[in-house]
């Protein structure tokens, strides 16, 4: 079992080593001297390993998900350093994130190896990705190490890969399934199926489907004057359906053809802010997406490897509102968008240690609505990205050269607005002492960010002139692990200071009550630290104590005008402190995690106005959970007390989180 | 007449205290009650609900420095509601419309204690969202945002009549024994209203439609005249800008109907002592002139008005007991006005020198009235 456990790592570590290759023959192993194998397969795709990247990679794979008892994607998010959540409550509640300060906008999420857009607000509501069907969730703050990506994965400042579970082994023929059941308080249902067969050699396909429902009638506190009064969420329910087929064909052991069909529908009521004296609420929020993607990837020689995919993606809002202010008496907006996407990659190993790569990226998006001011703008997109890393010694170094030419058309608009510019990034990473897992590192990037269609186009708050927002970013690390002793196999820390400058930053200001307008007016300075810590207490054979933490300081600071009220205050919503901790016994009976997350005070406004601070939380949760294996299958419980200690509080000024809730799911995978 | 004004309260300290992290209550002041001598007026403050800004009312005393502020949270220890959007004083009671809280607040004058609070997601009556109030023979009429205007009775506090007046009903006024209703459809944006209407206040009927300019908010009487507000379309593009107008409405014999003559461009108007106050200021991009005029319906000409310029005026207020002009403003960030930061009035005497600025609750001033009207 053992031999077994090091052969794994071996194969990992290959695969890191070969950037994408898949033809390195030498390997390290973390505790014995080098070995050589040959003949090694090495099949899927690699995990960035947070510890030896040049940039700060934080992933949290299923089985880290579940031994630290995440329990939705945003708690997931919350369990990053640097990452800055906005939660709308709830089951239903939106959930965005913002990392280290540069707002939603900048963070690029990557879906099963193509990147997702929403070209209307730029911001990818996290919440529709359940956890039943994801294997990793890993943020790259900066640049991954990783130079065989389309060269749109790497415009973003940061970004979130989520990859949902594997392709079924394709080495053993036969059927997997998985079909579970969760349930949980405020009326929540949430079966899902998966699953997933292979012919034993080249040709494999899975296919996954879940569904949501929720009441999410949650109670919560209000406070009023000096009374409290206690409440509850209305108009909030959700029911939300999400379907995949994906196939995959190897012909050769060098080449791999993927395809994946996406479908989501998610119909939701919104309850609103909480408004005093007044609970009616008659929002409606439909959003549906469905999109195709293929994507085919071989390795000529070995030199040489090639890649491509092509996506199609469809979007639809359909938002309505029932008030007697709107013209008669009902609000109705449908707003549809479509991406059509293609990338190209190459991949050159010249020599041992070095590696170059080349990728072209081109995309259109259109934006339509049933709206009077409809413009129907059009935006079409041209990446290039020239990446180099050299590895020497026990110095590696990654450099990106990224030319963007980005052109916006509208109705009434004569000839289009063209945007480019050349953004670089460099990162290196260092090992200064032979035998020890100890490394230096730094990294710079630059990059824009395009104008989404709302800011330049919305009525009464677009601005057709808008320019591209720049970002810059400087990190600088280090990362520590080792085996201290056989009762402390595994420890590691990370430690972040940064440095994040935001010029040209897109900020919206009033003409008056009725029309604002979107301006570069601003610029912010982010100045932060981050850090973890990873500890596994083998306390026996069978009892393991598992310790993880995450704490973030950030300091940003408006710096437009000196004159302008919120000069070197802290931009809206962003807490100076956060942080995330869990503490899960592993055992031979049932596991046990205790986990908290929270953040100090905020405000919602960066003009920071008195009496308005959000005060800080700390939510505390508690997670059992065991595997229980059967005669042909194995039987997964699990049961999630969220705000154990029921604390109110707030993340969006009058968005109340929950209360004390809970959770039990059970699964049976074959 | 000097008359006394009884204020209820005084405020705790200015900034409102912050909370601890484990306290999530909203501040409150609780000061205890102080009559206070003096002519003075109420100033009602929108908030910022997104932003998690109360709105509330201030209270200015002439003779004092300083503006009360919270004074409705003070006296019953509860928040008057989101968008505190119109009121008025009439006989021992104070009328206050909150447009997103949707609710009627019926204070006393002398203590500002709720007397009752009418909400009207519960009422009977339709018409939701009040947006303006005015006063007339023991009933408080008021412009309901959903296409209303709904009549309160100062004696049994309930609402008794409720008519249909057409979409976004903005800023109603009282003209020989008629009241005047600009129809905005202001929520119709770019195809805005050109109407306004005539409702009889007895009978709660409306009399006549009459078409103005485009977008119209507000009707003010001066030398016994009619003027009505238009505010255009808002737009920034100059090529389809329709500018915000100020109108004489007129009655025209060979048309036997209502018609509108143009007086002058206008973003907020206010009558002081049968003139027009006017300040103009353009929604466009770049370093907008704004203007501050006076127009006399009399002679018809109109003459630069020599006062004191705020920041950023978002209402005018002619206290003609007191004789004093109050202007409020927003502060600025930068080259916009904030709607987050503490706004402030301006006191005027009549012959326009500037007396006192007061600082005011959040969000800046939506709407000020005094005890005298």
């Amino acid at each position: 079992m053992r031999k077994r456990h090091k052969i794994d790592i071996a194969l990992l570590l290959v695969a890191v080593s070969a950037s994408g290759s898949e033809a390195a023959t030498v390997v390290e192993t973390p505790d014995t001297a080098t070995t050589h194998l040959t003949g090694v397969t090495v099949e899927g795709t690699r995990d960035a390993d947070g510890m030896k990247s040049s940039a700060p990679v934080h992933t949290l794979d299923a089985g880290r998900m579940l031994s630290t008892g995440v329990t939705d994607i945003g708690d997931a998010m919350r369990r990053m350093p640097g990452v800055n959540l906005r939660d709308y409550g709830g089951t239903g509640g939106m959930k965005t994130v913002s990392v280290r300060g540069l707002g939603s906008q900048h963070i690029g999420v990557v879906y099963d190896g193509v990147s997702l857009g929403d070209i209307q607000g730029g911001q990818i509501d996290l919440s529709r990705y359940s956890l039943d069907n994801l294997s990793s969730i890993l943020l790259t703050v900066g640049d991954a190490d990783d130079i065989y990506m389309p060269a749109r994965a790497v415009s973003s400042a940061s970004s979130v890969v989520i990859s949902s579970l594997k392709s079924p082994d394709m080495h053993q023929p036969g059927p997997e399934y998985k079909v579970s059941l969760r349930a949980g308080s405020f009326g929540m249902w949430n079966p899902a199926a998966r699953f997933a067969a292979s012919n034993g050699r080249n040709l494999g396909m899975s296919a996954n489907a879940d569904f949501i429902h929720a009441r999410n009638d949650y109670p919560f506190t209000l406070f009023n004057g000096e009374g409290t009064s206690r409440e509850r969420r209305v108009n909030s329910q959700i029911n939300s359906g999400h379907a995949e087929l994906n196939g995959i064909w190897k012909p050769n052991a060098a080449s791999s053809l993927q395809a994946k069909f996406y479908w989501f529908d998610n119909s939701r009521h919104l309850p609103g802010p909480v408004i005093y004296y007044n609970n009616e609420s008659n929002e409606r929020l439909r959003e549906r997406n469905v999109f195709g993607q293929l994507s085919y990837g071989t390795r000529l020689s070995s030199k040489v490897s090639v890649k491509g995919l092509f996506k199609y993606n469809w979007a639809s809002t359909h938002y309505t509102d029932s008030d007697g202010r709107y013209p008669g008496g009902f609000l109705d907006q449908r707003y549809t968008q479509r991406e059509e996407y293609g990338s190209a990659s190459v991949l050159y190993l010249p020599f041992a240690g070095f590696s170059a790569s080349y990728a072209a990226d081109f995309w259109h998006n259109s934006l339509s609505s049933n709206l009077k001011s409809n413009r129907r703008p059009l935006r079409n997109s041209f990446l290039q990205c020239v990446a180099l890393k050299y590895s020497v010694w026990r110095l590696s170094v990654v450099a990106r050269g990224l030319w963007s030419i980005v052109h916006d058309r509208s109705e009434g608009a004569d000839g289009g607005k063209t945007s480019d510019r050349f953004s670089p990034s460099v990162g290196f990473t260092v090992r200064p002492l032979e035998g020890e897992q100890w490394r230096l590192r730094a990294s710079y990037k630059n990059v824009m960010r395009m104008p989404t269609f709302n800011e330049l186009y919305f009525d009464h708050y677009g601005t057709v002139n808008l320019n591209p927002e720049i970002a810059e970013q400087f990190n600088i690390g280090t990362t520590w692990s080792r085996r201290l002793a056989s009762w402390l196999p595994e420890f590691g820390l990370t430690a972040d200071l940064y440095l994040n400058n935001v010029k040209n930053k897109i900020v919206a200001m009033p003409y008056n009550m009725f029309v604002w307008t979107m301006t570069n007016l601003g610029r912010v300075r982010v100045l932060g630290i981050d850090a973890t810590l990873n500890a596994d207490f083998r306390l026996t054979s069978a009892h393991h104590l598992e310790v993880s933490g995450n704490y973030s300081y950030q300091r940003a600071a408006p710096r437009t005008d000196p004159a302008m009220h919120d000069w070197m205050k802290q931009l809206a919503y962003t807490p100076l402190n956060s942080g995330a901790w869990s503490l899960t016994w592993k055992n031979p009976w049932v596991n046990l995690v205790v986990h908290g997350s929270g953040c100090s005070a905020r405000y919602p406004s960066s003009l920071n106005v008195e009496g308005t601070r959000i005060p800080g939380y700390m939510e505390v949760g508690l997670t059992l959970y065991r595997d229980i294996r059967l005669r042909h299958c194995a039987l997964e419980l699990r049961a999630d007390m969220t705000n154990l200690l029921d604390k109110q509080y707030e993340i969006i000024a009058r968005y109340p989180m929950p209360g004390r809730a809970w959770a039990l799911s059970v699964a049976i995978r074959h | 007449m000097k008359k006394f004004l009884y204020i209820a309260l005084a405020v705790a300290a200015t900034g409102l205290a912050s909370c601890s992290d484990d306290d999530p209550k909203r501040p409150v002041n609780d000061n205890p009650l102080a009559p206070i001598e003096g002519y003075g007026a109420y100033v009602l403050n929108q908030g910022n609900y997104y932003n998690g800004i109360e709105g509330g009312l201030s209270v200015i005393d002439y003779d004092s420095p300083t503006a009360m502020k919270n004074v409705f949270v003070a006296a019953n220890k509860r928040s008057l509601g989101d968008t505190p959007q119109c009121g008025v004083a009439y006989g021992s009671k104070i009328y206050i419309g909150t447009s997103v809280s949707n609710t009627i607040e019926v204070i006393d004058r002398a203590t500002c204690k709720a007397v009752k609070q009418i909400k009207l997601a519960e009422s009977s009556m339709p018409g939701r969202s009040p947006y303006c109030m005015i006063t007339h023979k023991g009933k408080v009429f008021i412009s309901m945002y959903d296409g209303y205007l709904a009549r309160l009775d100062t004696l049994t506090l309930e609402i008794d009549k409720s008519i249909p007046v057409g979409p976004n009903p903005d800023q109603i006024a009282l003209y020989r024994g008629k009241i005047y209703v600009p129809v905005s459809d202001g929520m119709n944006w770019p195809n805005y209203g050109t109407t306004a209407c005539v409702v009889d206040p007895q009978s709660m009927t409306v009399e006549r439609t009459f078409t103005v300019g485009l977008n119209p908010t507000q009707f003010v009487e001066a030398d016994d005249r009619l003027f009505v507000l238009c505010k255009g379309n808002y737009s920034t593009d100059p090529t389809t800008l329709v500018p915000s107008w100020l109108y004489e409405v007129k009655w025209d014999e060979q048309k036997n109907d209502y018609k509108t003559v143009p007086v002058c461009t206008a973003s907020i108007v206010c009558e002081i002592d049968d003139r027009i106050a006017v300040i103009n200021q353009p929604w466009t991009e770049g370093d907008p002139i704004i203007e501050y005029k006076l127009y006399d319906p009399e002679s018809g000409k109109t003459t630069e008005w020599n006062i004191q310029h705020v920041d950023y005026a978002n209402a005018i207020f002619y206290d003609d007991e007191a004789d004093r002009v109050l202007i409020a403003s927003y502060v600025m960030n930068g080259k916009y006005p904030s709607y987050d930061l503490p706004g402030y009035v301006n006191v005027y005497d009549d012959r326009f020198r500037f007396q006192t600025k007061y600082e005011i609750g959040a969000a800046g001033p939506a709407c000020i009235f005094t005890h005298t009207k």
